[in-house]
């Protein structure tokens, strides 16, 4: 219950850290339409760029968050819930609004950085104390009997990364091919118990409910389990390989010039560029595009993994999404042949 | 200062602890009663937190129950449109849906008396009971029932409209069991709630089949799908026809290179064999004016007698770039008759170009193959200013029921279009319709150019 404490509290913070002060003459305020795992970061990264902005224009701005499930959080902006910026789980959600509402331009992710991602993750096991089943990599997953958690793909943005992360690992396994990856990650589903439509909901499912033994999970999630109910009670398990993930960030132009937010929001998401975004992203381990920014300590928690991408193996994220997470791809015909 | 004060005797202390004795009790007997009173109210209060306890002990149950509740719970799902029945594991779902069209159309025909024929006026043109679930995740049910359509032969069963069950826990195949639209054409397939045009394209109703009994099996994946079906005739009886029903084989095959949201490149082919009742072997092609409030029909082969089957062919094609679309169909049907008759090649096409000026995109359903539902960017009530989706569309049709002797008439259409979408699920639509030309010689329509104004209201949940 720990977590789950801790997060309530902090998503009770939430709405006063919004409030801000309306009596200001320059109060503005923005919305931040995010994914599940973000919540503590951007919490905390809220409060810090109000301080910047602060002291840098004098004015006040409150920023209001919301959080769920990458793809589902991805459909209300299309539906019309008026994000200034979004910060989602994968480049293809942002494409999607990009198309269909035209409030983003379709060049959006050459805009910032680093493929407009401030920082990047990958994805690991989080097991129980003593790693029971004796899981240490991939292959570990598809054995008998072992049960695996692991959000819906088809929901989350995160599950996308899992199921990719999954595939790349048979694909480069000596001998491996399209088939046996597609006959390694259907081995793995027929391991799946509960399907939760996003990420916070699978670490609920594993941490609080106590069901599985493997949670396949955003490195950042596994740390801050681990971290908030204690090494006594789980611990990570780093994979021979997994894919890199790179969450980006973008303005939803649309919405922000409407509102008049333009240059806040922009400074809002080149802020998390800054020495200080760097750092509090690798406090929350988030594994910053920067390093040398963040506390070296925070730097060292981060395990050396061997990464692909995703153009690398599958040739961005229109063609992986097409193929795999479309009505009738790979994901529905391995999932309904389970 | 020793003589100021006297050292009480012996007799003097007794007397006071005798007089004080009775204020002593007296204290002692308050004391007691304190002690009571207040041994009551810790009662009260044990007993009141006991209450509380259970009452937070259950809150805390139902908190559990709502963060993960059991299997057999049920969860009311509102999508803004209509409301829905999911048990918690999403095996279980019942939907109750509705939908009301209601038309009004305006007609300006040459000035030889026409006017009148066609009828200006109002019509419900669809009205709509629906109810539709999934039991046990694999079986999917729809009931449909349409109360504007006139009573057929057997007491209204005209007004069946989807009344099927479909199976689909076998892979991504669905296999499919009742009255259903036959797997033919674009437009056909898509539903009436989302044509572009408030009624479709000649098209449709000269050649495409509708719904009839039958079995279906079809699969998909992203970016094809392939369907065929075996139907006999309409969910009604007829009881005029008493020899053995027609029947149908039906299959389209679909491909879309490009199938993402607000990006669709839609190719499509589909084939009908037909059968007629063999106790009357005949048909009828004709189409009304691309409104339905009229009961004329400008082309009409009237009735072709000694038919021995009709092979129908339809292409279609669509594109989708954001805002902007193409959609065209292109159908041909052959009749072959009895040897002493001649036979008939018959066909009909369409184009259109469509344009959301608010930004909208045209949503594809892979599974089907067929387009989806408009949501407004902005719906009404959102926005600033009035809100909902805007819909410019311009579709050319013709349709050439001419072969040889039969002169059914050939007739070119040019349909100008406006739709609002004020919300996802209330639509108003205006549409002018121009007869270019009806070339049927020796017919009274020949060389009508009927002019209609065509308006509907629409919603549905």
């Amino acid at each position: 219950m720990k977590l789950i404490k801790k997060l309530s509290a902090l998503a009770a913070l939430v709405p006063l850290l919004a409030l801000g002060d309306p009596a200001a003459a320059e109060s503005q305020q923005i919305l931040n339409v995010s994914y599940d795992p973000t919540r503590e970061f951007y919490s905390e990264y809220n409060t810090l760029f109000a301080q910047y902005w602060k002291e840098k224009t004098g004015g006040d701005i409150s920023v209001q968050q919301s959080h769920g499930g990458a793809g589902k959080q991805a459909r209300a902006v299309i539906d019309g819930l008026e994000a200034d910026v979004v910060t989602l789980a994968l480049a293809f959600d942002i494409d999607e609004i990009s198309r269909i509402t035209g409030k983003i331009p379709a060049d959006w992710q050459a805009r910032l950085p680093h493929n407009s991602s401030p920082y990047t993750s990958t994805i690991v096991f989080l097991v129980r104390k003593g790693n029971p089943k004796g899981i240490t990599d991939w292959n570990d997953l598809v054995k008998p009997g072992v049960e695996v958690i692991t959000p819906n793909p088809k929901t989350s943005g995160g599950a996308r990364w899992n199921y990719l992360a999954a595939w790349g690992y048979a694909l480069k396994q000596p001998g491996g091919d399209d088939a046996k990856a597609r006959d390694f990650v259907t081995k793995l589903f027929r391991n799946v118990s509960v399907l939760d439509s996003g990420a916070r909901g699978a670490t609920n499912t594993f941490v609080q409910r106590g069901i599985g033994d493997v949670f396949i999970s955003w490195e950042n999630e596994a740390f801050l389990a681990v971290n908030e109910l204690g090494p006594e009670n789980f611990e990570i398990v780093v994979p021979s390989l997994s894919i890199l993930a790179e969450p980006p960030v973008t303005l939803v132009d649309g919405v922000a010039k409407k509102r008049g937010t333009e240059a806040v929001s922009k400074a809002y998401l080149e802020y998390l560029y800054s020495p200080e975004g760097q750092k509090l992203a690798a406090k929350h381990y988030y594994r910053p595009v920067s390093p040398e920014h963040a506390d070296p300590a925070d730097i060292a928690r981060f395990p050396d993994v061997e990464l692909f991408t995703i153009d690398e193996l599958f040739g961005g994220w229109t063609k992986a999404q097409t193929t795999h997470f479309s009505d009738g791809g790979l994901f529905d015909q391995i999932y309904s042949a389970r | 200062m020793s003589t100021a004060i006297k050292h009480p005797t012996k007799t003097t202390l007794a007397l006071a602890v005798a007089a004080l004795l009775p204020l002593y009790a007296e204290a002692d007997a308050s004391t007691d009663a304190r002690i009571q009173a207040l041994e009551r109210e810790l009662q009260a209060l044990k007993q009141q937190l006991q209450v509380q306890s259970r009452v937070v002990g259950n809150q805390g149950k139902e908190i559990q129950s709502l963060a993960f509740p059991a299997n057999d719970h049920i969860l009311n799902k509102g999508d803004g449109k209509s409301l829905k029945f999911v048990s918690v594991d999403e095996k279980f779902q019942f939907q109750v849906g509705g939908r009301l069209q209601a038309d009004a159309a305006f007609y300006d025909g040459d000035d030889n008396g026409f006017n009148n024929e066609f009828g200006d006026g109002t019509k419900i043109r669809r009205l709509f009971l629906d109810v539709r679930g999934v039991i046990d995740r694999d079986w999917n049910y729809r009931f449909q029932y349409d109360f504007a359509r006139p009573a057929g032969g057997d007491s209204g069963a005209r007004g069946i409209r989807d009344a099927w069950l479909q199976y689909t826990g076998w892979g991504l195949n669905q296999i499919t069991v009742g009255n259903f639209k036959e797997y033919f054409g674009l437009e056909h397939l898509t539903s009436g709630l989302y044509t572009t045009f408030i009624e479709r394209g000649v098209t449709d109703d000269l050649f495409t089949p509708d719904r009839h009994l039958g079995v279906g099996i079809g699969t998909y994946r992203p970016n094809w799908t392939a369907n065929i079906g075996l139907f006999g005739e309409r969910a009604e009886g007829d009881a005029a026809n008493e020899g053995d029903e027609g029947w149908d084989l039906t299959g389209r095959y679909t491909y879309a290179p490009v199938a993402l949201a607000g990006k669709v490149v839609h190719l499509g082919v589909a084939a009908r064999y037909h059968q007629p009742n063999d106790s009357t072997t005949e048909l009828r092609f004709r189409a009304r004016p691309e409104s339905n409030v009229t009961d004329v029909r400008l082309i009409d082969t009237n009735v072709l007698a000694g038919v021995d089957n009709t092979l129908g062919i339809g292409l279609e094609g669509a594109v989708v770039s954001g805002p902007f679309s193409v959609q065209g169909e292109y159908i041909t049907t052959s009749v072959k008759r009895d040897d002493a008759l001649d036979d008939v090649d018959l066909n009909a096409w369409y184009v259109y170009g469509s344009w959301f000026l608010t930004g909208e995109s045209r949503p594809y359903r892979t599974k089907e193959a067929v387009f989806d539902r408009i949501t407004p960017l902005t719906p009404v009530g959102k926005g600033d200013g009035l809100g909902g989706a805007w819909e410019v569309a311009l579709r050319y049709s013709n349709a050439d029921l001419n072969d040889g002797a039969l002169v059914g008439g050939e007739q070119d259409n040019l349909t100008l279009g406006l739709n609002w979408y004020a919300t996802k699920n209330l639509r108003f639509a205006a549409n002018y319709i121009h007869v270019l030309d009806v070339d049927r010689p020796g017919n009274r329509y020949d060389g009508q150019e009927l002019d209609t104004l065509l308006f509907r209201a629409q919603v549905d949940f």
